[in-house]
């Protein structure tokens, strides 16, 4: 049925056909990195693919305008981490509870992989981090930005990024280590 | 290159890696956004159901209004109310397609579940609640209607109610706001007033409407307070909450409902960016509807973090993180009730059914009587099991669960319990401590270990006899133990005194016997059965040190170690 959409079914859309298609390139380029920053910013597998769609849509709701930009997927980024870090800072019982179990259920998996088990350990770190150091290592190292590109994705200065960076990576060495010592 | 930066590089790439895996999945975003803007496109459509619906005429099979899904209780229905009975007049009245369309990986409780990574127990998930952009309703007879892509992506407040004319709900994510109502139709809203774009952290049917905290400016100032009148859609400014919350898990929004408008009341404390609480106690404030008035209520005996709140019967009824509860009452605060809840890593969450409260937290639940104002700790099958309400997102696998029940999943087929005529263990008292009975148990009524004077044994529960005593081992009720068969099993605690060790196992979050707890020379007692498994382990409880004995056949059945683990996890010492 989705599939099925009839023309005039679109008839309030305010895209055009060329621009559909452009979004649909854009989508299909960009969406695996975006959701490598959400997921290492949510770590929570459903609502991780709920929070990328719901960036996407609010770009496609207003692609006449990000698709000019020069970098639209920065625009999408910024969207995306925003709503990701909004609601982790809302973390629910449930989230906590259904991260704790995920943890769980990687572990189960760290024998067979120890890259895996280090990574569920440092994203787990990260979003133990406040909400905006945690973007920048979220976009720094699950998109593999430059600082000069995060820069302009949360729209701050260079030195700002840096600064955030430095305070993380030493607010993570604690975090990692506690977690090392707890038998994690 | 540093070891951190080592780290973050492989991690980074890791979670690429899984991205890739799972953007094969991805929806067709454009599809998306038509379906929701097809809304308007569908209002003749939606009326002309109506209509029928009017005349009795069923059209379109049972999918006119609501989509019942896979429903293993009831069979499904269609909404009773047609949009002409509701007031005001709904603006977009929404048809939906003819498909159960529960998120990828969703079913309802029922299904075998075989893949899951771990136990969970999944409590209450009605009456309504989000499914991704979806509206999931259960309606009276206990089935389920759906409404897709009716809501914002995961609402962050989601409020219903049963007004004199049918379910409204409230959804708010973010700046937007979703009204619906009987029926589950969407009903015209004004914006969100300004003072609410930062956010809401509640929200509470009072009878005349919803009223809707704010995120408060700051920690020093009110929160907003909004009533949306769900007869205009329009939203009524109250007087603020002299009470600073900022986020909803640490909030929560109750209310007397009334024709004009009961008292609502609020509980919280704002937390700064690292989640800090701004007050050292939680605080609470109601509204007096008469006056127009907020009461506050500081110092209250409970964590200023992560404390819910619930109406039961003329009661509020709130639990904290630490595993506390106590109630609020025109007067202030009650004295906080002893733990029933071991505090943990999970906020706790509740919910009402009749005159009972049941409270859960990682792999506890308890339950409340308004009628008693006794707390009961529920003893959950499968020791360890970590408990949900609502919904649960393991392995991307959902739950639905009937209203009043729990479900207890990792086995195939699972249990479903029904806490409305499940059997609740009763908890017997030895000393100060206490311990569940399951059907088959006895517990001691006095001591086994009578030479034993540090630690002190307060109390004992087998599936055998208890004699007391015995001719080798003082520190351990041998005779008892002596006297277990095959299918028997033993537990024991003593009490050792203050400062628990740092690694004591706490009750409650027992998930199994381990091998390490066998190391010791107990096995040397009970004339040196070697039939018998004996497990010792220190534990904690309430900041003071427990020893832990475990005793069981080689041939008792995994039914029954399940439940001496159960009995060893419902232990209480006030």
């Amino acid at each position: 049925m989705d599939g099925e959409v009839a023309r005039g079914d679109t008839a309030d859309l305010s895209m055009d056909a060329a621009s559909t298609v452009s979004f649909d390139g854009f989508y299909r380029r960009e969406y695996e990195v975006t959701l490598a920053v959400v997921l290492a910013l949510r770590g929570n597998q459903v609502s991780a693919e709920e929070v990328t769609q719901e960036a996407f849509l609010r770009v496609y709701r207003d692609w006449s305008r990000v698709g000019a930009m020069d970098r639209p997927e920065h625009w999408v980024r910024r969207v995306a981490v925003n709503l990701a870090t909004s609601r982790w800072r809302r973390l629910t019982a449930e989230a906590l509870a259904v991260a704790r179990m995920q943890r769980r259920g990687t572990e189960s998996r760290m024998s067979e992989a120890e890259r895996v088990e280090a990574a569920d350990r440092f994203w787990w770190a990260v979003r133990r981090l406040p909400a905006a150091q945690g973007q920048v290592v979220a976009l720094r190292y699950a998109a593999d930005l430059t600082v000069e590109e995060i820069a302009r994705v949360i729209d701050r200065p260079p030195g700002t990024v840096k600064s955030r960076l430095h305070l993380a990576r030493k607010r993570l060495a604690v975090l990692l280590a506690a977690d090392e010592e707890d038998g994690r | 290159m540093t070891g951190l930066e080592e780290l973050a590089r492989d991690a980074g790439r890791s979670v690429r890696e899984e991205a890739a895996r799972r953007a094969v999945d991805r929806p067709d975003i454009t599809v998306v956004a038509r379906r929701r803007d097809r809304r308007v496109a569908f209002t003749a459509v939606a009326v002309t159901a109506a209509v029928a619906l009017l005349v009795g005429v069923v059209v379109l099979g049972d999918t006119i209004l609501g989509i019942p899904i896979d429903d293993p209780v009831g069979s499904p229905t269609v909404p009773v109310e047609s949009p002409q009975t509701t007031d005001p007049q709904p603006t977009q009245p929404e048809s939906v397609d003819d498909a159960a369309l529960l998120p990828p990986g969703w079913s309802m409780a029922g299904t075998p579940l075989s893949d899951l990574d771990g136990r969970i127990v999944v409590a209450d998930a009605g009456p309504v609640f989000a499914a991704g952009w979806h509206l999931v309703v259960q309606n009276d007879d206990g089935t389920w209607n759906i409404r897709r892509d009716a809501l914002p992506a995961t609402p962050e407040v989601l409020a219903s109610a049963e007004g004199q004319d049918g379910r409204w709900i409230v959804a708010l994510a973010g700046d937007q706001v979703s009204l619906f109502g009987p029926g589950a139709l969407t009903v015209r809203v004004d914006p969100l007033p300004i003072a609410l774009e930062q956010g809401a952290v509640g929200a509470a049917w009072r009878g005349d409407g919803f009223v809707v905290i704010g995120i408060a400016p700051g920690p020093d100032e009110p929160s907003p307070a909004f009533l949306l009148d769900v007869t205009t859609g329009g939203w009524q400014e109250l007087a603020g909450v002299p009470l600073a919350v900022n986020e909803v898990w640490n909030s929560s929004v109750v209310a007397f409902p009334e024709p004009g408008g009961g008292p609502v009341t609020v509980t919280g404390a704002w937390l700064s960016a690292n989640n800090a609480p701004a007050r050292p106690n939680l605080a609470a404030a109601t509204l007096n509807p008469a006056t127009g008035r907020w009461t506050l209520f500081e110092d209250g005996p409970l964590s200023p973090q992560a404390a819910e709140a619930v109406t039961v019967g003329d009661e509020i009824l709130v639990v904290d993180y630490e595993g506390r509860a106590a109630t609020i009452t025109p007067d202030g605060w009650s004295q906080a009730s002893p733990d029933e809840l071991a505090a943990g890593e999970c906020s706790p969450q509740v919910t009402v059914q009749g005159d009972r409260v049941l409270a859960i937290a990682c792999t506890q639940a308890a339950l409340y009587s308004h009628a008693s104002s006794t707390w009961t700790r529920l003893v959950v099958p499968h020791a360890g099991a970590d408990i949900y309400m609502g919904r649960a997102i393991p392995s991307r696998t959902g739950f639905l669960v009937p209203r009043g029940k729990a479900t207890i999943s990792g086995g195939n087929p699972y249990d479903l319990l029904d806490l409305d005529t499940t059997e609740v263990w009763p908890l017997v008292r030895g000393y100060t401590a206490r311990l569940a009975q399951p059907p088959g148990w006895t517990v001691s009524q006095h001591t086994l270990t009578p030479s034993l004077s540090s630690p002190v044994e307060v109390v004992t529960a087998s599936t055998a006899d208890m004699p007391v005593g015995g001719d080798t081992c003082a520190q351990v009720p041998e005779a008892a133990m002596e006297a277990l068969g095959p299918g028997d099993a033993l537990v024991s605690v003593q009490y050792a005194g203050e400062q628990p060790d740092p690694t004591a196992i706490e009750p409650g979050t027992i998930r199994e016997l381990k091998e390490e707890w066998t190391g010791t020379d107990l096995g040397e007692c009970a004339a040196n059965r070697d039939d018998l498994v004996v497990y010792w382990t220190s534990a904690g409880w309430s900041g003071e040190a427990y020893y832990l004995l475990v005793v069981h056949h080689r041939e008792t059945p995994e039914d029954v170690i399940q439940e001496a683990i159960a009995v060893a996890n419902s232990f209480t010492s006030q």
